[in-house]
């Protein structure tokens, strides 16, 4: 229905930069996040959208139309706030229907569609009631009815579901998302939630000081992250990371930190030249290191620190020289601490960032 | 679980309960006064034996309710009782709907030449100022504009006297209405007409009115403006009791008929406000 294109946006609060230079390109009947800590700016780019704020530079464009100038009335986009922002005075028909109203649409198509995207929301028999009188969960399908009631050209939603308990969110993650590919509309989501993020992106923007720091795919950016912020942000629990020197060795090329020594000579043809000899930052996941409780040849020894069993997985988390590595292991692992661990990182599944600037380097 | 009361609850409750009759009594002792003077004849009225209780120290008497209800009075009576209801009524309805204007445009709007605090500073200096400095030039103006003892002048004067007052009371009420509802309302389609008409005055409705009363009490109070500008056609109830001081001697009886006339529209107000200060309606807007 609609594409969204942002370019050039940048927005202070003072002397705060909330918005950096911003670019974005957000395609027909996408899903798209915004994905950054409290304060990078995800929700000021959103507002800037919908027009409540203008932005100091550059432009917004929906479907190739400037909309930089026009009031968030005019702009054909429904938004759905953390807080929902229903009306209090009115019942939620009537906020439901709100939108509608405005359009002069006749009654009884008012009334048609207001049933209608009320049986989608199953809030049908709320409708009667108002807004004070529902729990969190139905507010918030309220707002989110209020939001499809228009079939506007594009959503807008301020982490809405971030005032609901961890069992509904989990659940209205799944139902909006299949509403949202049920519905087709252009979709911009901001959250500063990374399990959010993956579930329902199609693509993510990992933003972070007002700036984006990569779009991908929620796998491309799991996989494949451009440098240390978004490695460390998406992942739960993050990516383990540790200092030290990569050097040349008797021939081979070598990461040294206090009581680790790792080979990556397999690693030297992707690995740009003028790294050697500097301080780099290696990366690895939780989930990719391999471990044992027993010798075995090619580990690195470590001792346990801590366990945390999940149920379904375990965190161990292992001191390996100076660091503390976290490990997950599938399955329910009981060991006591203090006990000795071997360690592997597979070379396939190791990032390396430049220290200096946090870059990925592979 | 309910506590024992101890001698000492006893005592604590007695006093509180001693402390607020002598309270009312100092606060209603006035108004009984007033309004059984009304009831007395001239000659009770005039007792150097104070008579407190009707029936036992004095027999009451319409003589005074029927002279200015029925009797040569009447004329006065009605069109001051009038004056004072359209007056009141009319600028308390002005002073409102222009203070909920500007109260919203300085809760919501940003003014950089002129911060927002700046105008709030100047809206307010106004009732800085004790009202009688501008009664010369105000009566000097309303002659030049023929409108000397005219309702219009006094609803004007009321008007402007009010109008700090709603505009800071109604901001503060705009204040505590959750942004978010507003910029729904906007993203949904409203403009700055539809937003103030369907959502931003229906839900500060309680203050509104208790704005209004307010509004239309001062007004209705007022004395010093109607007494400077009217003398005849725009009279109200407190120009009115201020005749009672008549060439012979002082009226209390005619005064106290007047005054008790003029507190019964407030009071009937006063109740009527309470209803509306109950909040709550905003309650479940937004969460968290």
């Amino acid at each position: 229905m609609a594409h969204v294109k942002l370019e050039n946006i940048s927005k202070r609060f003072g002397k705060v930069v909330a918005v950096d230079h911003i670019n974005l390109e957000v395609k027909d009947k996408e899903f798209i996040v915004l994905l950054g800590p409290s304060g990078c700016g995800k929700t000021t780019t959103l507002r800037i959208i919908a027009g409540l704020e203008y932005p100091d530079t550059g432009r917004v464009y929906i479907d190739d139309k400037d909309v930089t100038d026009l009031h968030p009335s005019d702009r054909d986009v429904a938004m759905v706030f953390q807080n929902y922002a229903l009306y209090p005075h009115m019942k939620v028909f009537d906020n439901i229907a709100f939108p509608l109203m405005l359009r002069k649409v006749p009654k009884e198509e008012i009334k048609r569609r207001v049933h209608e995207v009320a049986r989608l929301l199953r809030i049908e028999e709320v409708l009667d009631r108002y807004p004070s009188q529902l729990s969190g969960g139905q507010q918030q399908r309220v707002a989110l009815a209020r939001a499809i009631v228009r079939e506007p050209k594009v959503f807008l939603m301020d982490e809405p579901l971030s005032n609901l308990d961890a069992k509904l969110r989990v659940y209205m993650r799944a139902e909006l998302k299949k509403l949202q590919k049920k519905i087709g509309v252009t979709t911009i989501y901001v959250t500063h939630d990374q399990a959010e993020a993956m579930t329902m992106a199609d693509r993510i923007a990992i933003m972070n000081n007002g700036r984006i720091l990569q779009i991908g795919s929620p796998k491309e950016v799991y996989m494949k992250p451009k440098n240390i912020f978004v490695a460390g942000f998406i992942g739960s629990p993050p990516m383990n990371f540790i200092e030290g020197d990569l050097k040349e060795e008797e021939g081979k090329l070598v990461f040294e930190t206090a009581g680790l020594k790792l080979d990556l000579t397999e690693l030297r043809e992707v690995l740009p030249e003028k790294i050697i000899g500097k301080s780099v930052i290696i990366g690895i996941r939780p989930e990719d290191i391999e471990s044992s409780f027993e010798r075995k040849e090619g580990y690195v020894k470590g001792k346990i620190y801590v366990v945390e069993p999940l149920g379904s997985d375990t965190i161990i988390d292992a001191e390996i020289g100076e660091n503390i590595i976290k490990i997950r292991v599938v399955g329910s692992v009981y060991v006591p601490e203090g006990n000795p661990i071997w360690i592997k990182m597979p070379l396939d599944k190791i990032h390396v960032f430049d220290k200096a600037s946090g870059e990925a380097l592979i | 679980m309910k506590r024992r009361k101890t001698l000492r609850d006893q005592i604590y409750s007695f006093l509180a309960l001693a402390l607020v009759t002598i309270f009312l009594v100092f606060l209603l002792f006035p108004i009984y006064w007033m309004i059984i003077t009304s009831f007395k004849t001239p000659d009770d009225a005039m007792s150097t034996t104070p008579k407190f209780i009707p029936f036992v120290d004095f027999m009451p008497s319409l003589h005074t309710w029927i002279d200015i209800i029925f009797g040569y009075r009447y004329r006065d009576t009605v069109k001051a009782l009038f004056n004072s209801v359209v007056i009141a009524s009319v600028s308390a309805t002005l002073a409102v709907a222009l203070g909920s204007l500007a109260g919203y445009a300085l809760s919501r709007f940003k003014y950089y030449k002129w911060k927002n605090r700046d105008i709030m500073g100047f809206i307010i200096a106004q009732r800085m100022m004790p009202p009688i400095v501008a009664l010369v030039p105000l009566y000097y103006m309303f002659s030049q504009l023929n409108l000397l003892d005219t309702q219009l002048a006094i609803i004007l004067i009321h008007t402007a006297f009010n109008l700090p007052l709603t505009t800071w009371i109604l901001k503060d009420f705009f204040d505590s209405l959750p942004i978010e509802v507003e910029e729904a309302a906007m993203i949904d389609g409203a403009k700055y007409d539809i937003l103030l008409a369907r959502i931003v005055l229906p839900l500060i409705k309680p203050g509104i009115f208790a704005t209004w009363i307010f509004s239309f009490i001062l007004s209705w109070n007022e004395f010093l403006m109607v007494l400077g500008i009217a003398y005849n056609n725009a009279i109200t109830l407190t120009w009115l009791v201020s005749t009672g001081h008549h060439v012979r001697a002082l009226e209390w009886w005619t005064i106290s008929a007047y005054g008790t006339l003029a507190i019964v529209p407030p009071i009937l107000f006063a109740a009527v406000l309470q209803k509306f200060v109950v909040k709550g309606l905003t309650f479940g807007a937004v969460k968290g």
